[in-house]
């Protein structure tokens, strides 16, 4: 009985397959979808989220300048003075190319 | 067709930003499966299909943000595809102007006086297809057609993968007898 169900569905399968035809091609359909496509209302709430993670990440990247200066100032060229010389100017430059310019592009 | 770390990777786009050209990327890949689904369902009906297939692609942009990527997005998109169906039946119930059984058997009669053998073969699916109950046309295009294991159908379908061995197994009895007659 399993062996025969197995047949016939390899059957029904092959035909289905090859029998049934695809949709009649629309070259309108994606611009029709997207043309009606909504502004989805839940965008707000991560919205506010990835506006209080860039907040954070500019105070992060300020406190960070300021503290690297300070520690130059008071201690002259030490270990840390170094590592923070080159990944700030390396995380700013990211946080300008990657998020800054995009939004100012964005509001324009 | 788009591979799996692109379709993650636009998924990510949708969520976070409501990047709309990323959307379209996914529709422009999925919009021949889940078309050539509905046309089936509805018994052909090409109109009426790409009116299903947009209303299915808005409720996934409306939704994605709940997608958790469990099912795989092929999955969830025919899962939104069967609820608008079910739906639309539902709203034109008592309308003798959709009525897939009818239309086939116009088919049917059409097809004696067709001399074409491929256009024979398209109708005796076809046929087959429009005699069968909704739910089991439904689990027969998603098994034969779309080649979906149980477990997805029932995922699809919300229903256990009993009941759905169970719809394919009245469907599978019905079709070999029937393409037998035809």
């Amino acid at each position: 009985m399993k062996n025969q169900n197995i047949r016939i569905d390899s059957h029904l399968r092959q035909r289905f397959q090859s029998e049934l035809e695809h949709a009649p091609e629309n070259p309108w359909f994606i611009r029709k979808v997207m043309n009606r496509l909504p502004e989805r209302p839940a965008g707000r709430r991560a919205a506010a989220l990835v506006r209080a993670l860039y907040a954070l990440g500019v105070a992060a990247l300020i406190f960070g300048w300021g503290y690297a200066v300070n520690e130059t100032l008071q201690h002259g060229l030490t270990l840390t003075s170094i590592i923070l010389a080159v990944t700030l100017p390396v995380t700013t430059l990211i946080g300008v190319a990657v998020v800054a310019i995009p939004a100012i592009r964005r509001s324009l | 067709m788009i591979t799996r770390f692109d379709e993650i990777k636009l998924l990510a786009q949708c969520m976070v930003s409501d990047n709309r050209e990323a959307f379209s990327r996914l529709v422009e890949a999925y919009q021949p499966e889940v078309k050539r689904f509905i046309l089936h369902l509805t018994g052909g009906d090409a109109p009426l299909t790409d009116d299903l297939a947009q209303e299915t692609f808005i409720k996934a942009w409306l939704a994605i943000r709940s997608f958790r990527g469990l099912s795989g997005l092929k999955t969830w998109l025919f899962r939104i595809a069967v609820n608008e169906f079910v739906s639309y039946r539902r709203k034109r119930h008592n309308d003798a102007e959709w009525d897939v059984t009818g239309r086939e058997s116009v088919a049917l009669a059409d097809r004696t006086e067709n001399p074409h053998r491929s256009t024979e073969a398209r109708m005796d699916v076809a046929t087959l297809l429009a005699t069968l109950p909704e739910q089991e046309r439904i689990v027969s295009l998603l098994f034969y057609l779309e080649d979906l294991p149980l477990k997805k159908i029932s995922q699809i379908l919300s229903m256990p993968e009993g009941t759905v061995k169970s719809h394919l197994s009245r469907a599978r009895n019905h079709l070999a007898k029937a393409a037998e007659v035809l």
